[in-house]
């Protein structure tokens, strides 16, 4: 989430100011009210209000949404063809009958189930879904959905213009689909987790032959005009938008399961500040708390309406080294600098314990995450780290106290985005006392995320070191980041191993032979430290205590809530 | 006069030339693009090289700005790259919301300061005079978003007066009078807060002149001649401080858009300020270019109008 670094100081000054009002009187009157509170939310009886997170830029449009608020909104709108179970397996979602992937024609077969509707009336049929494949494959697609397509045979076709469909999806009848692929790899079924768009509404330009400036004018007026007007098949249909404030959903009578019981849902964008205090005074349904739990914990439960859970993680923090630089080829340096980190103290206290060390680029729920192997912990071992220097030659200099090696002093800089919460400013502290004590002069610079980006995107990269975070997906692939030839290896990292076993790990699809395939994997990262992996926090989420039956894991657990009924509101 | 008013306007659209040259060139030679600024793993490098084509990023600088130069003239201001819609689009949904916390501040908080100004000018050193003197010092020297969170906390949580944030109440559905009504009670606290930081400035600005004017001789000529205090003070010395207070108008027309961007987030206001920051992060140069001309028109044609009104209230200006 993007916020100005001022408000998360004003944060600071939130939790200290309201902090303050606080008395052990108002705690027992608290208690004493707790059976029978006035509890506002009870009036909206069957509609829920949420948190959207940030502000919503009105790309209702699965194709072209740029926010992961906007994404939110899609997923109560559209239907995907697979979904992910609580264990991160691939399974077919409520508009699929049964799907299949055949290995010898490396091929994905599905079966739409009859009468899926779409929330104006019209059916769901296999020609919709060959559109929403083609389309992210156009030349004149402007959205960075093209991935799902690009696997599939014909997709070059259709980006030089030749041809508007796919070739590779095969539509033998209304509910019948195949999927050709060009390659065998474990991560198509990541494809399947886009978006169906109605082809009867969206569809801009099937012909061909028409020029590039046509198509771009058709692809404006008749396709991205729709953005703020979605149809789609999923259990809620857009009711309101109201650009820079809310979006209301309203339940979608033609969805496939039936309508939910929960009517309405309110999406409401609120400043960071006031979400613990919209909570407390049950203004807000669900919410996830941001900042310091215990003090945003502790004005969320000031009336009493308000429970608590915790979400889990979705990614890792890490700090990454750029191997281009001679300084960090250098292996001793990168683990004295992982061993002088206290890593279990930012987890433990700045974090209040909600948080994970790991040591490895997989989540510890992950399938493929390494616990059979002895992996190295890299706990905090200050000793460790100063004797690893020692040895590789870096000596204390009785000037300033730093370390140097040929009248090198060891010191580099450390590159961050400058959108940083009040923890992070605390870690970011920690780390510059942590490795000052063992003679390291690192220079933290916060910079503009944009700028950062483009050097990390750029031919030779120029940082040195960067602090940053990867949200994790389903598949434990990790080609993307460590394989040598990697889009985002942007450190310049090589393993010969890795690169072999990464190839490995795609070509096969099943679960049980992939695990040893990645256990070798996470073991090499581990060893090689390319990054200093850093934690996986989990979240915590504020509930009204008229809401049972929401067992909250991630952002998309209130959708699959209210779309299976599983949701129980308190009248 | 009409030949100064043409004069002025041709003055101005020239600037408004240079501003755009600018501009553009300054965004375009940040580092950073709206292209591939997310770290998306699923992003290839062909994939980014395809929209930097589509977007017309491939071509040097000076040929983009002539292009979207082109198009402008045209009124043709671009699609919004994060928006996905026309820029002139996004611009016309959030302008009015600016305009409806803007314009009403501006109103209130010179409608105080004023009088404040003027009543501490001619109680000068008097207990009054300190008591406005320690108030503006209060007011100038508390940040604008400390203020916000402390009239949120009073307000928003413990008096549940006010809502927290937004512009009107999700899904009420209100039209008319009720919709009126419903705006304002979200504006009430943004508007306070702005009222409250805003007139520290006016009411020094006022004093100062206040008291110059004062001390002029034909004050004290007016004042031998034993016409009553209030006709020196008001017929006198007040109009002649209307002079620069014209000109400490003239920018406001432009900053009344630009200049509650900490509000608009605190209150989750949906206004200009928001966006056309969000723009500068996210490398959106159509809407950048879409938000800076909107702000530089507003800022001259301030000084236009304010040049206009200068003449009017000060006869030995001549406009010509």
């Amino acid at each position: 989430m993007k916020k100005m670094s001022l408000f998360l100081t004003s944060l600071v000054l939130a939790s200290a100011l309201i902090g303050c009002g606080k008395e052990s009187k108002e705690e027992v009157k608290n208690v004493k009210t707790d059976e029978k509170v006035n509890n506002p939310a009870l009036e909206r009886v069957d509609s829920l209000n949420l948190d959207s997170g940030g502000k919503f830029t009105g790309t209702f449009n699965p194709a072209v949404s740029t926010t992961s608020y906007d994404s939110t909104v899609n997923s109560y709108v559209f239907s995907t063809l697979l979904t992910l179970d609580p264990e991160q397996n691939f399974i077919p979602s409520d508009i699929v009958e049964k799907f299949n992937y055949d290995e010898a024609t490396q091929s994905f077969h599905f079966t739409l189930k009859k009468g899926v509707k779409f929330s104006d009336g019209e059916e769901l049929t296999s020609k919709d879904i060959l559109f929403s494949y083609s389309l992210v494959a156009r030349p004149e697609y402007t959205g960075n959905g093209g991935f799902s397509a690009q696997s599939i045979k014909g997709f070059k076709e259709v980006t030089e213009g030749k041809s508007r469909l796919l070739s590779g999806i095969e539509t033998p009848d209304k509910y019948t689909l195949i999927f050709h692929m060009a390659e065998a790899n474990a991560r198509s079924f990541n494809s399947f987790l886009g978006r169906v768009l109605p082809s009867h509404y969206y569809e801009y330009a099937v012909e061909k032959g028409l020029t590039t400036k046509e198509y771009e004018d058709l692809y404006n007026t008749n396709f991205l005009s729709k953005n703020e007007k979605p149809i789609g098949s999923g259990a809620y249909k857009l009711d309101e938008y109201k650009a820079g404030e809310y979006v209301i959903l309203g339940s979608n009578d033609e969805y496939i399961l039936g309508a939910p019981t929960v009517k309405k849902i309110v999406l409401k964008y609120i400043p960071n500040d006031s979400v613990s205090p919209s909570l407390a005074t049950g203004n807000l349904d669900v919410a996830s708390l941001s900042g310091k739990a215990s003090k945003q914990k502790e004005i969320a439960s000031k009336n009493g309406l308000v429970k608590f859970q915790k979400s889990k993680p979705s990614g890792y923090s890490y700090i990454g080294f750029n191997q281009r630089k001679p300084l960090f080829q250098d292996k001793s340096v990168r683990y004295a600098l992982a061993y002088g980190l206290n890593r279990e103290l930012y987890a433990d206290k700045v974090l209040e314990g909600d948080a994970r060390v790991l040591n490895q680029p997989l989540g510890q729920e992950h399938w493929a995450y390494n616990d059979t192997d002895k992996i190295n912990d890299y706990s905090y071992n200050p000793e460790k780290a100063k004797d690893l220097l020692e040895k590789d030659g870096w000596k204390v200099s009785s000037k300033d106290g730093f370390r140097y090696k040929d009248g090198k002093k060891l010191g580099f800089i450390l590159n961050t985005s400058s959108d940083q919460t009040s923890t992070g400013k605390v870690f970011l502290a920690l780390i510059k006392e942590n490795w000052k004590q063992i003679g390291v002069d690192v220079d933290i610079q916060l910079i503009d995320f944009n700028a950062m980006v483009k050097d990390l995107q750029s031919e030779t990269p120029n940082y040195e070191t960067v602090m940053l975070a990867w949200s994790t997906i389903a598949d434990p692939d990790q080609s993307n980041i460590f394989s040598t030839t990697g889009s985002m290896n942007f450190g310049n990292y090589s393993n010969k191993k890795v690169d072999a076993l990464s190839k490995k790990g795609l070509a096969v699809m099943d679960k049980e032979s992939r695990t040893p395939i990645y256990h070798e994997i996470m073991k090499e990262i581990n060893n090689d430290l390319p990054y200093i992996f850093l934690v996986e926090k989990f979240g915590t989420v504020g509930i009204n205590k008229r809401i049972e039956g929401l067992d909250y894991m991630n952002e998309m657990s209130v959708w699959k809530a209210t779309k299976s009924n599983t949701i129980k509101l308190v009248k | 006069m009409l030949k100064y008013i043409i004069r002025r306007v041709i003055v101005s659209l020239f600037i408004l030339f240079l501003m755009t040259v600018m501009i553009y060139t300054i965004f375009a030679f940040a580092p950073g693009g709206p292209v591939g600024n997310t770290l998306d793993p699923n992003m290839t490098q062909e994939a980014i090289a395809r929209l930097k084509v589509r977007y017309g990023l491939d071509q040097p600088v000076y040929l983009r700005y002539f292009y979207w130069l082109r198009s402008a003239l045209s009124g043709d201001l671009g699609y919004s790259i994060q928006y996905s819609k026309p820029a002139a689009d996004v611009i016309k949904s959030y302008m009015w919301n600016s305009f409806i916390l803007a314009v009403p501040a501006i109103i209130i908080s010179n409608l105080i300061a004023i009088p404040l100004g003027v009543l501490s000018a001619v109680k000068n050193n008097k207990f009054t005079d300190k008591m406005i003197t320690f108030f503006t010092f209060a007011s100038i020297s508390s940040p604008s978003f400390f203020v916000a969170l402390i009239f949120l906390k009073i307000f928003a949580m413990d008096l549940q007066w006010a809502p927290f944030s937004g512009m009107v109440t999700p899904g009420a559905g209100y039209t008319g009078f009720a919709y009126a009504m419903d705006v304002m009670r979200h504006a009430a606290l943004p508007l306070s807060v702005m009222v409250f930081t805003g007139i520290a400035g006016m009411v020094i600005f006022v004093r100062s002149f206040m008291l110059n004017v004062l001390s002029q001789d034909y004050v004290r000529t007016a004042r031998a001649k034993g016409i009553t205090e209030s006709s020196v003070i008001f017929k006198h010395a007040f109009r002649n401080t209307l002079i620069p207070i014209v000109t400490m108008f003239s920018g406001i027309l432009g900053g009344l858009f630009g200049g509650s961007i900490i509000i608009e987030s605190m209150f989750g206001w949906p206004g200009m300020g928001t966006i056309s920051l969000g723009a500068v992060t996210f490398r959106d140069y159509p809407l950048i270019m879409a938000s800076n001309i909107f702000f530089a028109v507003l800022m001259l044609l301030g000084y236009l109008i304010s040049d206009i009104v200068y003449g009017l209230v000060d006869p030995r200006v001549k406009l010509d």
